[in-house]
């Protein structure tokens, strides 16, 4: 999944953008509205964390202006002043969560889970397709109740394509919401990732939970239900 | 002590009216009882000389129709000229007498030997005016003229001419007239008091208007005094309405700052909450940063929040509850998508409250995020218009909240949870602000056994 943070204070921003890293999100940071503003349109966000006080483009601008243009990605905004007015702006705007300063980083991550999995229509904090079931908390993966050890890319992976079932993913968008801008991007190495994680979900081959489509990309197997 | 004197005029002194009546009443007593003194003294002594003037023409008179028979005695014709001297009891006497005291000779007026004036003897040419009291008590004018004649035998004979004018109808003269004076005096001040009492109040009028202005001002039902007033009054408001708006900006200046120091203060604290997480740290030194940075963002927020809220100032105005509620609701509906938590709000269209925007969205929102912070699927929200004011009940289907714990929280804001951040800052936000408006927060327990906070606020 991707987040996009947009934070002006700088120690702030690193320690999200590392602890965000180390859950496993690819993680865009901006320290200002035009810059938050450029990311959300160029690139593919699942989520954002934005700042309402920023300097230059306020971060309820930079959340109307996204939603003007059609952007509809789950946003979080973080208040300093924890007025209502301010939260009711914010959301009003166009934001989905607030979060008031200063909190608790577990806080944030739930919540950033939360809003990723009602974007995709999901209630629960565990996913299901048949017999695989993914716990977005704890990030732990099991089938038919046994536990899978699977590795945070892996995870990754698997979380993507649950969270947009029915849909076929191609191969460089797995890319863009996997990787960092600035990582490196070898879509070779999806195929890799995707033939393991086949094992490790279906080592009998008897579900196919991974559909590979041509040419087009992959697919959670649709008969797989929730 | 002159200084406690002039810290404040109060009592009947206080009414800048009453002190210019009562001055004015004073000067105007004055001069109306000097002005009737002078005039009824004037008219006394006019009144007096007519009466001096009449006795000497009735002298002369009489003087010219005297005779003296040959005898030496002094003889009137039966019939004189002034019919009153022929009138018993007329009030006009004449009486002569000689040089021993004799009474040679009196008017047939004076039957009654009462109205005979007290003897006195003038020498020749000589005449004396006096107001007098007959020896059988009567008052009179009398006029007495000493005359001489010479008789047949070429001797002078002396007489004493007196002619007395009772005084009664002078008197009475003197009584009307005073009552006229007196009676149009009166009407007189009466008259300029109310005249008086009506110019006062018609010079005043603008007073009344800017208290009634100021007080409006107060009341938040305007911001500025904006009447057009006479120029002694103009200043003042204009001097008051700069004072308004110099209160204002530095409000906006004092909230603009403290906003500052919140977002300046709060953003570190969220970077060294940030930094306490790391797992570097023991779990011991971990916690206790965690709790110190919370209790300190937790002050920051208490203490902000109640500075922030502007209670009762000029911002106030009234406000449409339903507006602010539902925008409220919404923001909360979206934040708890995933609840599936029903809100009602059970509010009239026309119901408003006498609050700052930002304050009555803060008690609002306070009380809504608790009640979905606790409840299993449904918050309701009623206000009604009350004699006490505008009361608002937030409801929800939680396991509700101790009494005790309530107490604990409205008094001292404490927290009720401490798993549960900002819910008894939260709380104590909302006594501080409803408080500032002289309002009043109550917690009990909902139908279906949750918490219900009522708060009031009072009309102004």
């Amino acid at each position: 999944m991707r987040v996009l943070i947009v934070e002006d204070e700088v120690e702030l921003n690193r320690q999200l953008t590392g602890r965000l890293r180390a859950e496993g999100y690819a993680v865009d940071s901006a320290a200002t509205g035009d810059d938050g503003l450029y990311y959300g349109r160029e690139y593919p966000i699942d989520v954002a964390v934005v700042d309402i006080g920023l300097p230059g483009l306020s971060g309820v601008e930079l959340i109307r202006t996204l939603r003007r243009e059609g952007r509809d990605f789950p946003v979080l905004i973080l208040t300093a002043r924890a007025r209502w007015q301010e939260k009711v702006e914010g959301l009003e705007a166009g934001a989905d969560d607030y979060l008031t300063k200063p909190f608790q980083f577990e806080e944030l991550s739930a919540r950033l889970r939360a809003l990723i999995r009602r974007s995709a229509g999901v209630a629960e904090a565990t996913v299901n397709a048949g017999p695989i079931a993914l716990n977005t908390t704890s990030q732990d993966v099991s089938v038919n109740g046994v536990e899978v050890e699977i590795t945070a890319f892996e995870y990754r992976l698997l979380h993507y394509l649950m969270m947009n079932r029915g849909k076929v993913v191609s191969k460089s968008e797995l890319v863009e919401h996997i990787y960092d801008e600035d990582r490196d991007r070898d879509s070779n190495v999806i195929e890799v990732f995707i033939g393991r994680l086949r094992k490790k979900l279906d080592p009998d081959g008897d579900i196919n939970p991974i559909q590979t489509l041509r040419g087009r990309g992959y697919r959670l197997n649709p008969s797989l239900k929730e | 002590m002159p200084g406690k004197r002039a810290a404040r005029a109060s009592g009947f002194f206080g009414s800048l009216r009453a002190r210019l009546l009562t001055v004015s009443a004073v000067v105007m007593l004055g001069f109306t009882a000097l002005a009737v003194g002078v005039l009824d003294n004037a008219f006394e002594r006019t009144a007096r000389g007519s009466v001096q003037e009449q006795l000497n023409a009735q002298l002369y008179a009489l003087l010219t129709a005297a005779e003296i028979n040959p005898g030496g005695t002094i003889f009137f014709p039966e019939r004189l000229a002034e019919p009153r001297f022929s009138v018993a009891g007329s009030g006009l006497y004449a009486f002569a007498y000689d040089d021993d005291g004799r009474q040679a000779w009196r008017s047939n007026s004076a039957v009654s030997p009462s109205v005979e004036p007290a003897v006195r003897l003038m020498r020749l040419g000589e005449s004396a005016f006096d107001e007098e009291i007959t020896p059988r008590g009567i008052a009179e004018f009398v006029l007495r003229f000493g005359v001489a004649w010479e008789s047949v035998a070429g001797e002078q004979r002396d007489f004493t001419i007196v002619v007395a004018e009772d005084l009664t109808r002078y008197r009475a003269q003197i009584v009307e007239f005073r009552t006229n004076l007196f009676f149009w005096g009166a009407m007189g001040i009466g008259v300029l008091v109310l005249l008086q009492f009506a110019i006062l109040n018609w010079a005043l009028r603008p007073l009344s208007a800017v208290t009634r202005e100021i007080q409006r001002v107060e009341q938040g039902t305007q911001s500025l005094i904006e009447g057009n007033y006479p120029a002694e009054i103009s200043g003042l408001t204009r001097n008051i309405n700069r004072l308004i708006e110099s209160s204002q900006r530095s409000l906006q200046r004092y909230r603009n700052s403290l906003g500052d120091l919140a977002h300046s203060l709060k953003t570190p604290l969220a970077v060294l909450s940030g930094l306490s997480e790391e797992p570097s740290r023991d779990h011991a030194t971990r916690d206790a940063l965690v709790e110190q940075t919370r209790r300190m963002a937790d002050i920051v927020d208490y203490q902000l929040k109640r500075a922030a809220s502007s209670g009762s100032d000029a911002a106030v105005r009234a406000l449409g509850v339903k507006a602010v509620a539902e925008k409220i609701v919404r923001t909360l509906a979206k934040v708890h998508a995933d609840r599936g938590i029903r809100f009602e709000i059970d509010i009239d269209e026309r119901l408003q409250v006498m609050m700052d925007e930002g304050d009555l969205m803060e008690v609002l929102g306070n009380l809504l995020e608790n009640a979905c912070k606790w409840c299993e699927s449904r918050v309701a929200i009623r206000a009604t218009s009350e004699s006490a004011g505008v009361r608002i009940r937030v409801e929800d289907d939680g396991p509700g909240v101790d009494p005790d714990v309530a107490r604990d929280v409205l008094r001292r804001g404490v927290r009720a949870d401490q798993t549960t951040p900002g819910q008894g800052i939260g709380l104590s936000v909302v006594r501080t602000i409803v408080e500032s408006y002289d309002g009043s927060v109550s917690i009990d327990a909902s139908a279906s056994g949750g918490a219900s906070v009522r708060i009031t606020i009072p009309r102004r």
